[in-house]
Formats: C-alpha cells, sequence, structure tokens
C-alpha cells in the first residue's frame, strides 16, 4: 500500500525515486485503461508518458479532492481525447497519402460474429460516448467515478452513457436475441 | 433488437477480449517521463528552493501560457488607430507582428520555445533529403512535444493563428518522435509534407523575427 502523501511530497521535493514508486504503482492501471480506450500501443503509450509528464507538472496543484488514482484517470482520459482529435487529423492525411501511394487496404475475410460486430459498433462510436460506455460498462467505474475522469457532470455521463448504448443496439440491430 | 440486459453482458464479456493490452514497456516509458521532469534542464523543474517548488510547475505552465497570451493581442485584427499590424495578417495565415510589452520576460519565455523549436525543424529540414538524422532530435523533439502540449493546454486564451502554428507543430513534433532509429522514406516523406503543406518553418521564422525587432 503507497503512502500517497508521502509519495507526493517526495515528488514535489524533486526525489526521483518517489516519482518512480508513484509511477510504478499506477502507470499499469493508467496504460491498461488508454490502451482499452485508443487500442493502438503506440499512441497508449504516448498518452500514458503524456498522463505522467502532466500530472508531475500538475501536482502542487493536486488538492486531494479525489484519490490519486483517480486525479490521475482524469488526466489520463483528457489525454486521450484531446490527443485523439488530433490523431483522427494525422489519420485523414495519411490516409490520402495512402491513397496517393496506392497502399491498399485488405478487406475482411470471415463472416463477423455478434461480439466482431459489437467491436466494430464500440470502435465506431464518437470518442466521447466510447470513453463512457467503456469505462462504465467494460472497465466497471461507477457515474462519480467516470463524472470526475472525465471532467463533466454526473448527468452529462448518463446522457452519454445512455446516448453509447441506443447507437450500439442500432449497430446490433440485424443479430436478434438468442 | 437487442434488449438493454444483454447488451450489458455482451458488453461485461468485452473485459476480456476488446483492446486487452499486452505487458507495456514500463522501463522504457519511465525514462522518457523522467527526462521530461526530473533530468536537469528538464520542464517543469522539481526540487526548487522552497518557497517556489510547491508553485513552480502551475507557475512553468501559467508563465508559458502567459507569454503566449502577451503576444495574443497583436496577432488578431487591428483594435485602433494606434495599433498597427507589419508584414502578414490572420487571414492569409501568417502571424502578424509582435510587439513587446511590460511582460517582456514573459515573451522571452515563449521566444525561447520558439527558437528551439525553429532550429530543431530547419535542421531536420536540412536533413531529411538524406535520410539520416542526428541522434538528439528525437530527444529534442520530445522535450519540444511535451512544452507544446502544456502549451496547447494553457488556461490562457490563445490567437486561433497561433492556435493553428501549434497545432501542426504538435503534429510534426510527434511524427519526429514516432521515428525509428533507422527511418525510412515513407516515414521521412510524412515529415517533409507536413512541412511543406503547412508552411511551418516560414511562419516560424515570421514570429520570431518580428518578435526580436527593436522597438
Amino acid at each position: 500500500m503507497v503512502d500517497e502523501a508521502q509519495l507526493i511530497a517526495g515528488v514535489l521535493a524533486g526525489e526521483r525515486t518517489a516519482g518512480r514508486e508513484l509511477y510504478e504503482h499506477y502507470a499499469p492501471r493508467i496504460y491498461r485503461l488508454v490502451y482499452r480506450l485508443v487500442g493502438d500501443e503506440d499512441l497508449a503509450q504516448e498518452f500514458t508518458q503524456d498522463t505522467f509528464i502532466k500530472a508531475f507538472a500538475r501536482l502542487a496543484g493536486f488538492r486531494r479532492e479525489s484519490s490519486l488514482g483517480t486525479w490521475l484517470h482524469a488526466i489520463a482520459v483528457s489525454s486521450v481525447l484531446s490527443g485523439m482529435r488530433r490523431v483522427k487529423r494525422w489519420r485523414t492525411r495519411e490516409a490520402a497519402l495512402d491513397e496517393a501511394m496506392d497502399v491498399g487496404v485488405s478487406p475482411h475475410s470471415s463472416q463477423p460474429d455478434l461480439k466482431d460486430r459489437l467491436r466494430e459498433a464500440l470502435d465506431g462510436l464518437p470518442d466521447k460516448l466510447r470513453v463512457v460506455v467503456l469505462l462504465h460498462d467494460v472497465e466497471g467505474y461507477t457515474h462519480r467515478e467516470i463524472a470526475a475522469m472525465v471532467g463533466a457532470p454526473e448527468g452529462t455521463c448518463k446522457t452519454r452513457l445512455a446516448e453509447g448504448r441506443a447507437r450500439l443496439r442500432g449497430s446490433l440491430g440485424a443479430f436478434a436475441r438468442e | 433488437m437487442l434488449d438493454d440486459q444483454d447488451l450489458t453482458r455482451l458488453l461485461a464479456q468485452m473485459r476480456e477480449s476488446y483492446r486487452v493490452a499486452k505487458e507495456p514497456p514500463l522501463e522504457a516509458m519511465w525514462r522518457r517521463i523522467e527526462a521530461q521532469t526530473f533530468a536537469p534542464g528538464a520542464t517543469p523543474r522539481l526540487g526548487r528552493p522552497a518557497p517556489l517548488r510547491r508553485w513552480f510547475p502551475l507557475a512553468a505552465t501559467l508563465v508559458l501560457g502567459f507569454g503566449l497570451g502577451q503576444l495574443v493581442p497583436r496577432l488578431g485584427p487591428a483594435r485602433g488607430p494606434s495599433e498597427e499590424l507589419a508584414g502578414g495578417s490572420p487571414s492569409d495565415g501568417i502571424p502578424g507582428r509582435l510587439v513587446s510589452r511590460e511582460g517582456a520576460p514573459f515573451v522571452g519565455i515563449a521566444s525561447h520555445y520558439l527558437e528551439q523549436v525553429t532550429a530543431l525543424l530547419v535542421t531536420l529540414a536540412g536533413d531529411t533529403p538524406s535520410g539520416r538524422l542526428p541522434d538528439y532530435t528525437v530527444v529534442q523533439a520530445r522535450a519540444l512535444l511535451a512544452t507544446t502540449r502544456l502549451l496547447m493546454d494553457s488556461p490562457q486564451r490563445i490567437d486561433p493563428a497561433i492556435r493553428d502554428l501549434l497545432d501542426d507543430l504538435e503534429l510534426v513534433l510527434a511524427q519526429i518522435v514516432r521515428l525509428p532509429d533507422q527511418p525510412g522514406a515513407r516515414e521521412v516523406y510524412f515529415i517533409d509534407q507536413a512541412l511543406d503543406q503547412r508552411d511551418v518553418i516560414p511562419r516560424l521564422r515570421f514570429l520570431l523575427a518580428d518578435n526580436r525587432r527593436p522597438e
């Protein structure tokens, strides 16, 4: 069990070992969450690094209104959401470049099952909706925790969750209940 | 049609199969974080004398952001007959003239960042045709990328022209950071494209030249 207060004090005092300990405690969890949200190893590493760099930069302003873990998760989610907006611009440019350079994309070779369709539907959700659906229905966070991570009121998060789930049901509409 | 319970059940099952991460390279990731945060000369710095250290990480962001904020009013449309914009205007994508204000030290900090990023990109533009990059390129780009993102996240309002430039700098620096040890033609091509298409270096040079112009 880490002593958060002690680690925070150590980091603020410039102690590398305190920073390392804090990182080792939270990085695996943060990385797993970030990877779940972005689905790309390089991006997940980049956003996880960004999370800790930003966290160390802002640590003096951490007011302990939430746990350190929740605070770190909030920075991670914020980094993902803002980062994915930029990634989409890159991918638009790269797709145009791929077209110009005649790079092909291999089509699906087999009929997708329900889980494949759900995966595609999740991938296709807007980032803000997908984040809430994943945090609530896949990761199991409460509405209150999600609101703190996403930086939006609980009501807004619940609305996004309902909207996300409605879109998923719509996308899976072809598959009848067994 | 899938009902709510079925969807809830399916989504819960996705925990074991949807985007499940492999073991990340924690050590490599830590080295980069450490270089940004704890190395001498890293920004933000920790371990300052007691009265400053609690405030420095926030102050670093605010100072950099404020430095850009000081540039903001001069880059927008002219607000009165006494204020002039020399050179280009935001409408043609060229940042307008920077006029030094009372907050000169803050403007100096933003200028330092712009000088560093310009130097890196100019060196890179010279080296990319050969496909060989100096070893420090990625390290420097990583540090500048972190600063760029802090500036972009600054609570200060940023002029759209500066925001666009930061967006483009972020894009290019992120591409550089992702370069493998021996970049191939495709990776180099993407960087060239980003630099050329958005006139990143000319815009940086214009901004710096105006910022250095004496009153």
